[in-house]
């Protein structure tokens, strides 16, 4: 694999080229005071300047005094909602002599290309994968998205003030799962970015692209600017042994402490980037000839969640909490082999009271043992 | 991780696409309670081992999954004992011969018959928890020989919320076969038993070092009958269970069915006691 | 019919001495029931007990209006009967036999008796009842979650 150095200037031929082979682009942009991903037509469309003050219940965008294209962190898209839509249809139903024909409904089959993919998020897109394409059944919709990405990574400049990839040990070196990774560099009256590929398709685009030859010098560019990230992180988790901390800790006192706090509004796993679950729905058309039936994200933190015949197995916030931590950070490891968690941080920044999962993992550890 | 993935031409079938089944006839076992006899349209038949479950979607309404209640040796029909408890259930309940469904399926664990080779069975349902045991004694009935004694004790409500009645009768005048029924609360017209069903228990032959436990039921029903079997010298690792949680894909996409680490849908129903028994304990996980 | 063979399948009597057992052998006699002979009913005397060899009986509560209704059987080796031991001694439930049965009746009064002038004779008796009696409360409790809704 190969690496080049472009100037800022040079940075549109990377949006001309994946347009050119066909990619819908999406990447970070501004909207309503926050980042979030969508379709750009090139660099003009990043959050040119901006950055992003992130605390536990708290985002909001500031000016930097550089123009860096990816001086921020993570907001509250993930690429989740490209790959696993909120909402998909699943199937048609036609009815007609009392017979029913089950028709597909056809996936759309857009080639997607994703900028500024940061190393969690990388993390997180390999955790889905596992989910929706590794574990038995293959997720049809998830699996035509999925499958033509052109993944542009990022190396992070900047951490944000809830994140904490470095004790995941997913970040914020973007290592593997990317066709190309860039690393910005703002010092000596210089704006480039460092460009390695890491899939033959990327080191495809990269031959088409212009700029030199990365040396020495600038692979020591990019260690340095990860480094420096690494050293700013907002969070730390306490992973080491953390299943069997949470499995031996299933009645402790903290989770009625946090019950407390939780106001069960599903933010957290809506904007985590591994949270899998969905519901289904049916409806009818007016002639009750047609029948549909979606898939929509669901919430472990709803009542109905777990009903069986009407009576939710999970009847507290307490238990509903308890189910989405403990998934999330130890039995994803029995399910899918990894941690749940890539330490994006956004289910503490949008947390609307601040609870924040690696205090939560603390305050058990410092007290583990104790029983409600 | 490579950045790509398998390319659509390795497309599985749609696991969210059922096949049309016809109901063929439809009876009554209780008052809230439908047998169905199902056929698939697509020819292809219907395979399945005992314990294992389909998804039943009725249109427009929604889909849920029930055991799978007829003889696995009868490949041209599918059977399902179905307990109206909710707008989808409910609706499967009011079918009638003629009209038709979707089926995913089957999926899931099977109960332990290569385990039970050999060894004493007890079979121990509550409920509408008969109906998921009766493919695995319809297997142990027609291999018999292939087994120690075989027994069942049936705990239900009343007498009037038993299910097969008339197959209890028939599989009760067999020499090879323990059957003891119980109910909860009955009228003196009631000649059979009055008791917890694990009051059963010590009427049953069984070697308890050589016996495989399947016991089915709501939960808390499970739970009292496998502690009295552990009681009784049989071990966890014998005892089997079906678990029951919310299901939406049946596949391991959805996430509704998690008990622990578990996805109902994909590690069990069935599960060795041994396996569950430490989180059955712990209140709503 | 010796109580020695009814031994195994009770568990009143396989907690019993042998003395014990010698001695409730003395005090009973085998009996057979039809279908639906009352073995006692409720708030009569409880001068007797039986264990169950062959059949069925149920307890049962009657009351003007209403259809019989049965609270529990008792199978072979079971006790029929608890209230011959606690004073009043009168009985709580009717006893209806279910089916063409055999039963051990015993002499209650001359177990209390027994029991009155032997201590140690007692305190085993007491102790195999409660065993019983808490077996019971723990099946009654189990029917009391409506195990199978």
């Amino acid at each position: 694999m190969s690496s080049k150095v472009l100037d800022r200037s040079d940075i549109g031929a990377l949006f001309d080229a994946l347009a050119g082979e066909g990619y819908r682009i999406l990447g970070p942009t501004v909207r309503d005071n926050a980042i979030v991903y969508d379709r750009i037509d090139g660099e003009e469309d990043l959050p040119v300047g901006w950055t992003d003050i992130q605390d536990g219940g708290s985002y909001r965008l500031q000016r930097r005094d550089d123009n860096a294209l990816f001086g921020y962190a993570v907001g509250q898209h993930s690429w989740k909602e490209m790959l696993f839509p909120p909402r998909t249809e699943l199937f048609r139903v036609e009815r007609s002599n009392a017979t029913l024909r089950f028709v597909p409904t056809a996936v759309p089959e857009v080639r997607y290309a994703f900028i500024g993919v940061r190393a969690c998020e990388l993390a997180a897109i390999a955790i889905q994968d596992r989910v929706f394409l590794g574990s038995g059944a293959v997720d049809r919709t998830y699996q035509t998205a999925r499958h033509e990405v052109f993944m542009v990574g990022v190396n992070c400049m900047v951490a944000g003030g809830t994140c904490f990839c470095v004790s995941m040990g997913t970040g914020p070196r973007c290592s593997d799962g990317y066709d190309l990774v860039l690393t910005e560099v703002i010092a000596d009256h210089r704006h480039e970015f460092v460009l390695e590929s890491g899939s033959d398709k990327g080191e495809d685009l990269l031959a088409r692209m212009p700029g030199r030859p990365a040396g020495p010098d600038d692979h020591d560019q990019v260690d340095r600017t990860v480094a420096r990230t690494a050293s700013q992180m907002g969070r730390w988790m306490g992973n080491e042994g953390i299943k069997e901390l949470l499995y031996d800790n299933l009645q402790h006192p903290r989770w009625e402490e946090v019950a407390k706090r939780c106001l069960a509004c599903t933010n957290c796993t809506l904007v985590c980037p591994t949270c899998f679950c969905s519901t289904t729905e049916d409806s009818v058309s007016l002639d009750s000839a047609v029948a549909t039936r979606s898939r929509r994200w669901d919430s472990c933190f709803t009542l109905d969640f777990s009903a069986v015949h009407g009576v939710p197995v999970r009847s507290t916030t307490k238990d509903r909490y308890r189910q989405w931590m403990t998934h999330k950070l130890a039995s994803w490891y029995d399910q899918f082999g990894s941690s749940g968690c890539v330490g994006c941080g956004r289910c503490i920044t949008w947390c609307p009271v601040g609870i924040d999962i690696t205090e939560e993992v603390a305050a058990i550890r410092a007290t583990q043992g104790v029983m409600a | 991780m490579t950045a790509n993935t398998a390319a659509p031409s390795s497309l599985q079938p749609d696991a969210m696409l059922p096949r049309p089944f016809r109901v063929a006839s439809t009876a009554a076992d209780t008052v809230d309670t439908v047998t169905l006899i199902l056929e698939p349209e697509d020819g292809e038949g219907f395979h399945f081992a005992p314990g294992q479950f389909t998804m039943l979607y009725v249109f427009g309404v929604g889909e849920v999954p029930i055991s799978v209640s007829g003889d696995p040796g009868t490949a041209e029909t599918l059977v399902h004992t179905v307990r109206a408890v909710g707008a989808v259930t409910e609706a499967i309940c009011r079918l009638t011969a003629g009209d038709r469904v979707g089926i995913r399926g089957p999926y899931g664990t099977g109960w332990p018959i290569r385990e039970a080779e050999g060894k004493d069975v007890v079979v121990a349902a509550g409920g509408i928890g008969l109906a998921p045991v009766r493919p695995m004694l319809l297997t142990l009935l027609a291999g018999r020989h292939r087994f120690g004694a075989v027994s069942l004790v049936y705990g239900s409500r009343t007498p009037g919320d038993l299910l097969y009645v008339d197959e209890l009768h028939s599989w009760r005048s067999r020499f090879d076969v323990e059957i003891e029924v119980t109910v909860d609360r009955a009228g003196s017209d009631w000649l059979g038993d009055v008791g917890v069903v694990t009051s059963l228990l010590p009427r049953i032959p069984f070697r308890p070092e050589n016996t495989i436990a399947v016991v089915c039921g709501p939960e808390i029903m499970m739970r009292v009958t496998a502690d009295e079997m552990i009681l009784r010298g049989v071990s966890a690792a014998s005892i089997y269970l079906s678990m029951e949680r919310n299901m939406k894909c049946a596949v391991g996409f959805c996430g509704h069915c998690q008990f622990g680490p578990e996805f109902i849908c994909r590690d069990g129903p069935v599960f060795a006691y041994e396996r569950i028994r430490g989180r059955m304990r712990v209140p709503s996980l | 019919m010796s109580l020695i063979s009814l031994r195994e399948r009770s568990q009143l009597l396989s907690k019993l001495t042998s003395t014990e057992l010698d001695l409730f052998e003395s005090l009973s006699r085998e009996m057979t029931a039809a279908d639906g002979e009352i073995l006692f009913e409720e708030g009569a005397d409880a001068d007797t007990f039986y264990v169950v060899a062959d059949g069925r009986v149920a307890l049962e509560l009657t009351s003007a209006g209403r259809s019989p209704m049965i609270i529990q059987t008792l199978g072979p080796g079971e006790l029929v009967g608890l209230s011959w031991l606690f004073p009043p001694h009168r009985w709580n439930w009717r006893a209806r036999v279910v089916g063409a049965s055999r039963l051990v009746v015993f002499d209650a009064v001359e177990v209390r008796r027994h029991c009155h002038e032997n201590r140690d004779l007692a305190l085993d008796v007491f102790q195999v009842v409660a065993a019983e009696m808490a077996e019971r409360l723990h099946s009654t409790r189990l029917r009391l979650l409506d195990l199978y809704s």
